[in-house]
């Protein structure tokens, strides 16, 4: 009995791993300048992800172009070993969404140390080392453009706020970048803005959703929430639920929210009338984006700036019908 | 041999059904070497001993306690406490300046974590009478959440770089790759004596057996316990030390993910999840096995999908054959 046990467990790896070589989509050889993109992935946590990799399997598809991918699952030291297992299969070009833009940097020096071009999809890396390409949301200026408007509106209204700001992970650099973005807004408009919580999600809806429940209890007369990403919405929701208001506008105890992605249910919740304004980024786009430059560098050719900043679209209660349209997300709502 | 207690024969075809995994390892090899292009390059050889060094010196570890009929869920804890520890000794504290001081002090430090989680352990477990599933439950949680503060008040983020370049040397970096191998080596080596030629190796199997019984015949099962805990976080500690080497950085969620891998390594191998029986051999096939699955599914350009899928099937099977051979046990011991 002990016997076949073991044969199963192992011998059924072998098979597996005898037919997927055959079956494989990466187990070519490249060779005579074939393409042969690698992509790194940390995870498919939010829709702007899901979004953003399905365009670039996409493109790669279109251009006929062979794509492998990995997914690091959030953990920054096995996405340094997968990329590592994408150099020894001699991949021409690797496309990279860190984890981590620190913990990235060995990987990165791997990379081009092996003569492979590197495309840092989405999140920049930290420290000297510099990709071939980086395709970035313009995070900074997205966040400040999104939240001067709710500004200028509450100026023109004469409305005060007193405001939760929530924060994403500070290993996340489009994170640092977005509160940067909206602490400049707020002391810019003082007047306007009063932060009576900040809440540090690391991205993790637990996190959001217990920093939001505290914060709704000892501050209940807020009425804006500043959230740096449309992923942190079911916290927000279930927050306001519980205390009654996840209300649309126009009602007494509806809570203003101003929010950064522009996904489907972000973009949903502006349709709705819960949501002010978005800052919406070009998931699909920059995903085509580094596709097409992955087949350029691999071919040799450079681009003239190393950092393309993708700088996004402002979509406000305002402006919705009119600019809502070139968002991604918008062919799925409802 | 394998351990189980009980003295073996020169017997061929027990070999064989004691060693399957062995033997499946063998026959996965060579199905690499036909199947998969670049399997046999001397970067990928060389990627793939390096990404089972520090697994291999983490399972071990574990192995010992698994051994013992325990489990420890804290190693990954003090794979990410250590790394920032030793990675703010090295980068920022006052330190930093002299790396001849800087680098073996925050090598210490990263040990010194793994030992003091350990003892931590033991105590909870020997003294305080809670179940190992329990307490290294508890010690993951607080310390997997002091890495990520210490990190966020020292760094302002989840990593720390600016290690000082010669320490890179400890992870493998260039001509030195065979550093953490050797350490590994020197690891499972050192283990496999402790627990075949020592009393402490006889104690740890009978203990894993039978801890009443083991109490009877005056062992102590106490001390037993609590040195095995300290050897578990004292070689997380070191497996630490050649991760932040490898990853060039202090990662607060360093091995968030790995503890998958780990056990997988120990239960493929055929250590008995239940204790008393396997051995480190077994674990060095088993991480073999798993690091070479990795290695292979990602040089064949396999969604990481299915990879995810293969694994989790593994991990059952080979728990399921687990089950079978403690049912088989029980009935012969009736």
């Amino acid at each position: 009995m002990k016997k076949i046990a073991r044969f199963i467990a192992v011998g059924s790896a072998l098979v597996v791993l005898g037919s997927m070589s055959v079956f494989a989509s990466g187990g070519k050889e490249t060779s005579g300048g074939k393409v042969k993109i690698g992509l790194s992935m940390d995870s498919l946590e939010s829709q702007f992800w899901v979004a953003n990799y399905d365009a670039m399997v996409a493109k790669a598809k279109a251009m006929d172009i062979e794509l492998v991918s990995v997914m690091a699952e959030g953990d920054a030291a096995k996405q340094n070993q997968q990329i590592e297992n994408l150099i020894a299969q001699k991949v021409t070009a690797i496309i990279i969404a860190p984890k981590d833009g620190s913990a990235i940097v060995a990987a990165v020096k791997k990379a081009q140390a092996a003569g492979i071009p590197v495309i840092m999809n989405n999140r920049p890396i930290q420290g000297t080392v510099q990709p071939e390409l980086s395709v970035l949301s313009d995070n900074y200026t997205m966040a400040k453009e999104v939240l001067k408007w709710f500004a200028e509106k509450a100026k023109k209204d004469g409305k005060k706020y007193k405001t939760i700001l929530l924060i994403g992970n500070l290993a996340d650099e489009n994170a640092v970048e977005r509160q940067k973005g909206h602490k400049e807004i707020i002391a810019a408009y003082k007047d306007i803005f009063e932060v009576v919580s900040e809440i540090p999600s690391e991205w993790n809806h637990e996190v959001a959703l217990k920093g939001l429940q505290n914060a709704l209890q000892a501050n209940p007369d807020v009425n804006l929430i500043i959230t740096p990403s449309d992923f942190l919405y079911p916290p927000i929701r279930s927050a306001l639920e519980q205390v009654n208001r996840w209300v649309k506008i126009g009602h007494p105890n509806h809570i203003a929210i101003v929010s950064f992605d522009g996904d489907e249910g972000g973009m949903q919740y502006l349709k709705d009338g819960y949501s002010w304004a978005d800052a919406a980024q070009g998931a699909s786009f920059t995903g085509e984006y580094c596709i097409d430059w992955a087949v350029k560098l691999s071919k040799g050719e450079k681009p003239a700036n190393p950092t393309y900043r993708d700088p996004g679209i402002i979509v406000t209660m305002d402006n919705f019908n009119e600019v809502a349209p070139k968002v991604w997300s918008f062919s799925s709502l409802k | 041999m394998n351990v189980t207690g009980k003295k073996t024969h020169p017997d061929p075809s027990r070999f064989v059904q004691e060693n399957s995994i062995l033997v499946f390892l063998l026959a996965a090899v060579l199905a690499s070497i036909v199947f998969v292009p670049n399997f046999l390059s001397s970067y990928n050889l060389k990627n793939f001993f390096l990404q089972a060094s520090d697994l291999l010196i983490i399972a071990c570890g574990l192995t010992f306690v698994v051994l013992n009929g325990g489990i420890d869920f804290s190693v990954t804890s003090v794979l990410a406490l250590g790394s920032v520890i030793g990675a703010y000794v090295m980068a920022i504290s006052p330190l930093a300046p002299f790396p001849a001081i800087a680098i073996p002090v925050g090598i210490i430090a990263t040990i010194a974590v793994g030992a003091l989680i350990g003892a931590l352990n033991g105590f909870s477990i020997t003294v305080l009478k809670m179940p190992s599933f329990i307490a290294t439950l508890a010690t993951q949680l607080v310390f997997s959440g002091i890495a990520i503060l210490f990190t966020s008040k020292v760094a302002t983020r989840a990593s720390i770089n600016g290690l000082p370049e010669p320490f890179f040397v400890i992870g493998g970096e260039g001509k030195y790759f065979l550093i953490p191998i050797t350490l590994a080596a020197i690891v499972f080596l050192a283990s496999n004596f402790l627990l075949q030629f020592t009393g402490f190796g006889r104690n740890v199997l009978s203990v894993g057996t039978n801890p009443k019984a083991s109490f009877i015949s005056g062992i102590s099962v106490k001390k037993t316990i609590f040195i095995l805990c300290l050897l578990s976080g004292t070689y997380a500690g070191i497996a630490s030390v050649i991760a932040t080497s490898r990853n060039q950085a202090g990662i607060a969620s360093l091995g968030d993910k790995m503890f998958i891998s780990i056990i997988a390594s120990i239960v493929i191998g055929g250590t008995s999840i239940a204790g008393g029986s396997g051995g480190f051999k077994q674990t060095l096939f088993g991480v073999l096995f798993i690091t070479l699955i990795n290695n292979t599914m990602n040089l064949l350009g396999i969604e990481w999908y299915i990879t995810m899928l293969f694994q989790g099937v593994l991990i059952l099977v080979a728990a399921f054959a687990d089950y079978l051979m403690r049912v088989r046990r029980n009935q012969r011991g009736r």
